[in-house]
């Protein structure tokens, strides 16, 4: 990226300055470490695409519902659902005509809500969005302006290029995220503090909060190390040997069904019959009380989502029989498995130790470099999980203070929206239903007046008649 | 930019950046970085209480106080408004303990999508990964914090989704107001009690559709009649 077009960007010069000089290294490789943000997201995009389709529409949903269509899905709720359960509500004994008038009152009330909150707390939530990418919060716990939101991004440079398309906006935003990141991580181990130039301005956060960062990181980490301990200690024991001894006492007949279904499923030609296969014979094990052990193998061997895969899986079992077809006692299988699984306790307990040097030299003075190395090799993406952490801090507490503004604005809002609702209401239904804004007494005095004008006009008519025949 | 939305924006700008450096905002944000759950459910039903609490009170007070509507309709849209707010203010904490809790957001997914995320699927998946997109050098602690990542992030949005449908659309929309209707009745009675005339038409149990209003005439003629002549 040139100067000028950062500079158009909304950053200084200066801050373009930096950019762009650091831009250049983007692609030597020297911005490498900043990947892993794009090559996770997109593992979860291909992990998505495996998924079946309840998950994915799920997670499409999920992406699509925002303040808006909240508004309007609440909306929709208040305006054609609530009156047909005031109205034709079986269990009020008042009269139908209030029922009614009183059921209307809600699509008024729903369409006003759309408008006011629609138009008022969603510019709301944009308006500090926009302030916190902009690096506008003087406290900086809610500025995100060193790692901008995708979407205020794309939409600077979709004012700086509007010729451009999608795609090419798409690759911008990508390249201007992957250089912001990579500058929060090489800024972390040359000041061992976050920091980046915000609105012409260097910010950093103190040494305080970048403790906070350092210790909640390691917190984590040291959270992911001990689930893993208590799975290898507590739960795996007890699942591998009970699955490693009957392979010995059974490893032949084991042998024998698992390629017998190797060759039955090699003949199928599609993913369904060998689903539908796999699933018929993990049926017949069931209700022939078969083993637990030989289902739990055929489950795990339905567990694979295509034909390669489960071939690859049946193959592996096979060869996990031959593993403990040597051991001559159930005990000597029970200190195989308790070998194999020692050494991923011990792996993991180093790296429990190398966590603990790390929380407490992050009490002394910070040098990340320093804390890098003491966890390089069983954590080397330990600078980018700090600021991974940063990021994900100031993002909550932004979701804080909308949570706390979002409250203050719809209180503000209650009193604009009753009255309105107060003032339009009656004038709506005295326009379009005019018989049901009358009052029950107008309405009776209205049918007596009818009733009795027939019945005076009829009279004069006979009246009149019963003259004309006397004058004859 | 206008000059009036400049000022505008600016004033707006200092308001917020101010409110973001009140003790309130401080706490807030502490709470939220440490992931204080309880802290923040009871935010967030703290919420709910006083936007539904103060809408109740306002909309009941004005809906009484408003002449333009029919002086028989005024005090059920009124007691309505009274039942709607309170039972909407139950419901939503009602919903926040129950369908928007973890707990029981966690139970439903497991329910309804374990079988795609449990040990058996997600070997499955990292060996899929690695063979149909060709990230051989994928490891298993790497695909383990995605796919829990992936995982949460699923879990979450089945949350909202239920929380939108069974709380906003069945409960707030279809319950409250199946209720709320003929608990108005006794609220509209509650609120007609201090008055010393009754209301021009006051709503008995028994009072039908087809009752008439009984209007005493001399001679078949009442001024009304006249009136009705002469309009």
């Amino acid at each position: 990226m040139q100067i000028g077009e950062i500079a158009k960007n909304n950053f200084s010069v200066r801050q373009a300055k930096v950019l762009a000089r650091q831009a250049k290294f983007a692609n030597k490789g020297v911005y490498a470490e900043a990947d892993k943000f794009f090559t996770d997201n997109e593992m979860k995009k291909n992990l998505l695409s495996l998924m079946p389709k309840s998950v994915q529409t799920v997670d499409k949903l999920a992406s699509s519902i925002g303040e808006i269509q909240n508004i309007i899905i609440t909306a929709i709720g208040t305006g054609l659902i609530a009156p047909i359960f005031i109205k034709y509500n079986p269990l009020s004994k008042t009269d139908n005509d209030t029922k009614t008038y009183t059921a209307l009152r809600q699509p008024v009330s729903a369409a006003i809500a759309v408008v006011t909150q629609a138009t008022i707390v969603d510019r709301f939530n944009k308006f500090i969005s926009n302030m916190t990418n902009s690096g506008k919060f003087t406290d900086k716990r809610y500025d995100k302006s060193g790692f901008q939101d995708e979407k205020y991004i794309a939409e600077q440079l979709k004012k700086q290029y509007p010729n451009e398309g999608k795609d090419a906006i798409a690759a911008r935003v990508k390249e201007l995220r992957k250089t912001q990141l990579q500058n929060l991580m090489n800024s972390a181990r040359r000041h061992n503090t976050i920091q980046y130039v915000s609105d012409g301005k260097v910010v950093s956060l103190n040494p305080e909060d970048f403790k906070v960062v350092l210790d909640s990181t390691a917190k984590d980490m040291m959270k992911h190390v001990e689930a893993n301990l208590k799975r290898y200690k507590e739960i795996k024991p007890a699942m591998k040997i009970d699955r490693a001894v009957y392979l010995r006492n059974n490893g032949n007949e084991v042998k024998l069904t698992l390629e017998k279904l190797h060759e039955e499923i090699t003949q199928l030609k599609t993913e369904k019959e060998v689903a539908k296969l796999l699933k018929s014979k993990v049926q017949q094990l069931e209700s022939s009380n078969t083993h637990k052990e030989l289902i739990g193998i055929f489950n795990d061997i339905k567990g694979r989502p295509s034909k390669e895969l489960v071939l690859d899986k049946i193959k592996h079992n096979i060869e996990k029989v031959g593993n403990f077809a040597n051991c001559k006692t159930d005990e000597e299988v029970v200190k195989k498995i308790q070998d194999m699984l020692d050494v991923k306790i011990n792996k993991f307990e180093a790296e429990k130790i190398q966590i603990q040097k790390l929380q407490s030299s992050i009490n002394g003075k910070i040098n990340i470099r320093k804390l890098e190395r003491i966890v390089k090799d069983t954590s080397p993406d330990f600078v980018y999980n700090v600021v991974q952490k940063h990021i994900d801090r100031v993002s909550k507490s932004i979701n804080g203070f909308k949570q706390k503004t979002g409250l203050l604005i719809s209180l503000a809002i209650l009193p604009v929206s009753c009255a309105i609702l107060n003032y339009v209401y009656p004038k709506i239904m005295d326009a379009l239903f005019p018989n049901l804004s009358k009052t029950k007494k107008s309405k009776e005095k209205d049918k007596f007046v009818k009733s009795s004008v027939e019945t005076q006009t009829q009279a004069e008519t006979v009246k009149d008649k019963n003259t004309q025949e006397v004058s004859k | 930019m206008s000059g009036i939305s400049r000022i505008t924006t600016n004033y707006l700008t200092q308001g917020l950046d101010r409110l973001s450096r009140t003790k309130s905002s401080e706490i807030i944000s502490k709470k939220y970085c440490a992931n204080d759950m309880k802290f923040i459910a009871g935010l967030g039903i703290a919420s709910i209480v006083l936007k539904d609490g103060l809408g109740c009170y306002l909309y009941v007070k004005q809906s009484l106080n408003n002449k333009k509507i029919p002086s028989d309709k005024r005090k059920f849209v009124a007691a309505l408004d009274m039942t709607n707010g309170g039972l909407m203010i139950l419901m939503q904490i009602l919903m926040f303990k129950t369908i928007s809790n973890p707990k029981i957001q966690d139970k439903f997914f497991n329910r309804l999508f374990q079988k795609y995320f449990d040990r058996t699927a997600r070997k499955g998946y990292q060996a899929l990964m690695k063979d149909k997109f060709n990230i051989q050098k994928l490891t298993g602690k790497d695909f383990n914090i995605t796919f829990e990542a992936f995982r949460k992030k699923c879990s979450g949005t089945l949350g909202v989704l239920t929380s939108l449908v069974a709380a906003t659309i069945i409960a707030k929309r279809v319950i409250v107001p199946f209720i709320a209707t003929p608990l108005a009745d006794y609220a509209k009675k509650y609120l007609s009690k201090d008055e010393k005339t009754p209301d021009d038409c006051h709503d008995s149990k028994n009072e039908t559709d087809n009752k008439a209003v009984n209007f005493s005439a001399k001679n078949g003629e009442t001024n009304l009649l006249k009136a009705a002549k002469r309009g």
